[in-house]
């Protein structure tokens, strides 16, 4: 029973974080998505590392665009928002659940 | 169209699957008809997921995540209109945590935007704001179409 208990237990935990890092890659998508249409240079900073992301296209002056730098806080809070926001609606229908 | 049936859950197959298949090859391979087994099939999955405790639980937190992406997307986009208003850099923090910045393009090149562009205000701050507000329309609609996903699910027959 206590490794039936402990394999739910590890299933649950990996499940939770396989959908954490699928929604949080979605966003990714839309966020690069947005950043061309909106001609955004786009960039990243996690501890002395920044990622950064241009729009080049080959047939245009190249004009200085306008910025966005993510840091690490924003990073951490979407994923702790993610996380929060699907849990607590598992939560809540695991707690609100009746028989249909 | 009787390979729709596949698309149903597996118990369900097991027990009406054969009558269906039957049912299906009589009737003629219409659009109707294949819409019809969709929304079946969408029917047969939530009634499964809703006799199960943890499957519904489940159902709930991949609905959660989609509205949490939906929201960070509007913050997103909300972040960038605020942060065209001004013309200095843009800081946006919450007490010791410093969240992302914003950095306006110079102002030389608006300048130059401002003189290649029709000089009529109105015009102007349209077809900046315009794609921005497309984006978070589009976003708007997308978070209300999910939001209302699992009523609209409820209430198929």
């Amino acid at each position: 029973v206590t490794v039936q208990r402990v394999t739910a237990t590890v299933s649950a935990v990996l499940l939770l974080a396989l959908g954490v890092a699928v929604a949080e890659a979605a966003l990714l998508v839309l966020v690069l998505i947005f950043s061309s249409i909106l001609r955004l240079q786009l960039g990243a900073q996690v501890g002395q590392q920044l990622l950064q992301l241009w729009t080049y296209s080959p047939n245009t002056v190249p004009v200085p665009m306008p910025s966005m730098t993510l840091r690490e806080a924003a990073i951490v809070a979407s994923f702790v928002a993610t996380l929060a926001c699907g849990a607590g609606a598992a939560a809540w229908r695991y707690r609100h659940w009746t028989p249909a | 169209m009787s390979w729709l049936v596949k698309l149903y859950p597996r118990s369900w197959r097991k027990r009406y699957g054969g009558e269906l298949e039957v049912l299906v090859q009589q009737m003629p391979g219409r659009f109707g008809v294949g819409m019809d087994l969709l929304v079946g099939a969408a029917i047969a999955y939530r009634d499964l997921v809703r006799a199960n405790r943890l499957l519904s639980a489940t159902g709930a937190y991949v609905h959660g995540l989609c509205v949490a992406v939906l929201l960070q997307a509007i913050v997103f986009v909300s972040l960038i209109m605020a942060g065209q208003r001004s013309s200095d850099p843009t800081d946006y923090r919450l007490g010791p945590f410093d969240f992302a910045t914003f950095v306006p393009p110079p102002q030389w090149v608006r300048l130059s935007q401002q003189a290649l562009r029709a000089d009529v205000l109105v015009q102007q701050v349209a077809q900046t704001w315009l794609p921005e507000l497309a984006l978070l329309g589009a976003l708007g609609v997308l978070l209300a179409g999910v939001l209302a996903a699992p009523r609209l699910l409820r209430s198929l027959r």
